[in-house]
Formats: C-alpha cells, structure tokens, sequence
C-alpha cells in the first residue's frame, strides 16, 4: 500500500476520475489540514492505491482552489520540525465538499442504471 | 466578491511574483522530501528514497509551470512575456521593423484612402433634398447612374447646357405632353433619370423640336 514508485508500471490506470480531483482533495482536507505530500499520500492509501496523485495535478488543484476560496493555506511545522505548507478546508469548501458529494452520487447512480439496463 | 477577491489575490501574486516563485520551490521541496520519507519509513535508503521521490515528481519547471497556470495571473503573465519577447525582436532587427511597419502603414492608408474616394463618388448621396428625384441629361442611352452604379459619362450635356435647361426647363413644365414632330431638325436623345436609392430608373425620351426639348413618353427600366 505504501510503496509507491514500486508499481508505476502497473497494468491498470492509477489515474483519478476525470474531475474528481478536487471532490478527493476536500474530502481528505475535511478530514484534518494537512500538506500537500499528505494529500496525495491520503488519497493513495484510502483508495487501496487504485488512485496515485502526481504532484503536477494536484497543486495546481490545490492552487485553484485556494483562489476559489475553498481551502486556504498557511505554514507550519511539520511532525520533523521542517516547515511545510498545510492547506484547511474552509467553510466553503465544506459547502463545496457537500454540493460536489451529491452530484457524484447522482452521476454514479445514473451511469450504474444506463449500464444494467 | 469572490471575482473582486480572485483579481486582487492574482494581482498580488503578479507583483509578488518572486515570493509567490520562492513559496513555490519550498513548497515542492518540501513535497520531494515528505514523500522521501515517507519511502525511507517503508525499507528505502535515504539516498535512493530521495532519488525515487524526484523521479515520482517528474520535472520540478513543468510542476511549477503547471501551477503558475492554473490561475488567471499565470495566463496573463504569459501573454506580458510574448510581448516583451516580441519587443525585444523587433528592437533587435530595426530592417525588419521598418519594413514591417511601412507596409503596415502604406496599406491602411492606401485602404482608407481608397474607401473614402468609392464613399464620395459612389456610395454617398448627393448632398441635396431629395437625391430620388435627380435627373440626368445625356444622349447616350446608358449615360448617368443607375442604382449607384456609374453607367459612363459618355454622351452626358455639359454644366452650361444645364444652365440652359435651368432658364428654359422646356419639358419638365409640360411634362407628358406630346408634341408632333415637325420633321428634320429633331434628334433622337433619352434622359436616365434614376433613384439614387435603388430604386427603378426611368427613361424619359426627348426630341428636340424648334430648339426646344419635347418629351415624348417614359417608361421604367427595372434595375
């Protein structure tokens, strides 16, 4: 689970759904601040490494977001006294977190009943 | 106010740019070395740890690139860029630039001078009244203007003829009036009288009869 970098070469596509990207990142923020390593690591992991997070997606979501005012930033010491840069889910970004909840579910929903039919 | 809040943060980050650069580095360092340990937690060594965490990263530029572009300062920033390096290209081959901007110049005014005759002597009305109700005198049968085409000048009377007809206007008092050909000295002349506005022309036949002009029917011409 966390060795990653040893299966990059992997047969199945560790990318994320197109446009879930940020849905993800509020969801682990929602959960405790944390940095930007912290996010993709917690992504990884609660998938069960399906997903896999690159740094040239998920900063700039992070920074798009922070201009959305969704998250904001702010920088602190991590755990190895080293300063990093966490990032806090606002309250926006709960209501953002909720709207874009919903819709997954509607759009799950709907896709798993066009493909029973 | 979010879009208020987005362009004064985007400003902010435009001025601040090598802060918002430094932030930026740090940031993604300390991403590399968060992710080294985390592999040094799982068995790695430190060196070869750090090594798989710069490769996972793939190239720090495109990252920051990346970054920088996903906000509207980043587009913006590009484009100031293209400017200044088109600036500088120019600064440094004055031939071209010269050239450049001297077909640039000769042909927009060559184009505005162009259109400004074709407005004066086609498009625009005359300045009077009713430019409807111009007539033309000629002899030619397709002298004058027709629906704002010039059909030639040939066969047109010239000014002081005109200024005959103004004293003496003949058959535009008596117009429909048809006199009797008194044989010999008449000649065969046809007046195009036009709307200027597009609509019909009409064709007014004239026979000069005792020095006078003698209107002798009209009928359209469908433009």
């Amino acid at each position: 689970m966390n060795v990653a970098g040893m299966s990059a070469n992997e047969e199945p596509s560790r990318d994320l759904v197109q446009g879930t990207l940020e849905m993800l990142i509020l969801k682990t923020l929602a959960l405790e601040s944390m940095h930007g390593y912290g996010v993709a690591l917690r992504i990884e992991q609660i998938s069960g490494g399906v997903f896999r997070v690159n740094p040239g997606s998920l900063l700039p979501a992070l920074s798009r977001m922070e201009r959305a005012g969704h998250v904001k930033s702010e920088w602190r010491a991590t755990e190895n006294n080293r300063r990093a840069k966490y990032y806090l889910l606002t309250a926006k970004g709960r209501k953002a977190l909720v709207a874009e909840t919903e819709q997954w579910h509607r759009q799950i929903a709907a896709i798993a009943r066009i493909l029973e039919a | 106010m979010g879009l208020m809040r987005n362009l004064v943060d985007g400003a902010r980050a435009m001025v601040q740019k090598p802060r918002v650069e430094r932030e930026l580095e740090e940031e993604l360092d300390g991403f590399v070395e968060a992710s080294a340990e985390e592999k040094q937690r799982s068995g790695m060594e430190w060196g070869e740890a750090l090594r798989a965490a710069r490769v996972e990263m793939g190239s720090r530029g495109a990252v920051k690139h990346q970054v920088w572009s996903s906000r509207w300062e980043g587009g913006l920033d590009g484009v100031l860029q293209d400017v200044r390096i088109s600036v500088r290209m120019l600064l440094k081959t004055p031939g071209f630039t010269l050239v450049a901007l001297l077909s640039l110049a000769l042909g927009i005014g060559a184009n505005t001078a162009i259109f400004t005759l074709i407005h004066q002597v086609m498009l625009r009305n005359l300045p009077v009244h009713d430019p409807g109700q111009l007539v033309t005198f000629g002899e030619s049968e397709g002298g004058g203007v027709l629906g704002g085409v010039d059909l030639g000048f040939f066969g047109m009377f010239p000014w002081h003829f005109a200024r005959e007809m103004q004293a003496n206007p003949g058959p535009f008092h008596r117009g429909g009036e048809r006199d009797d050909d008194d044989g010999g000295v008449a000649a065969g002349a046809a007046g195009v009288a036009s709307g200027s506005d597009g609509g019909a022309a009409v064709r007014l036949n004239f026979r000069v009869s005792q020095g006078r002009w003698v209107y002798s029917g009209g009928y359209s011409i469908e433009p």
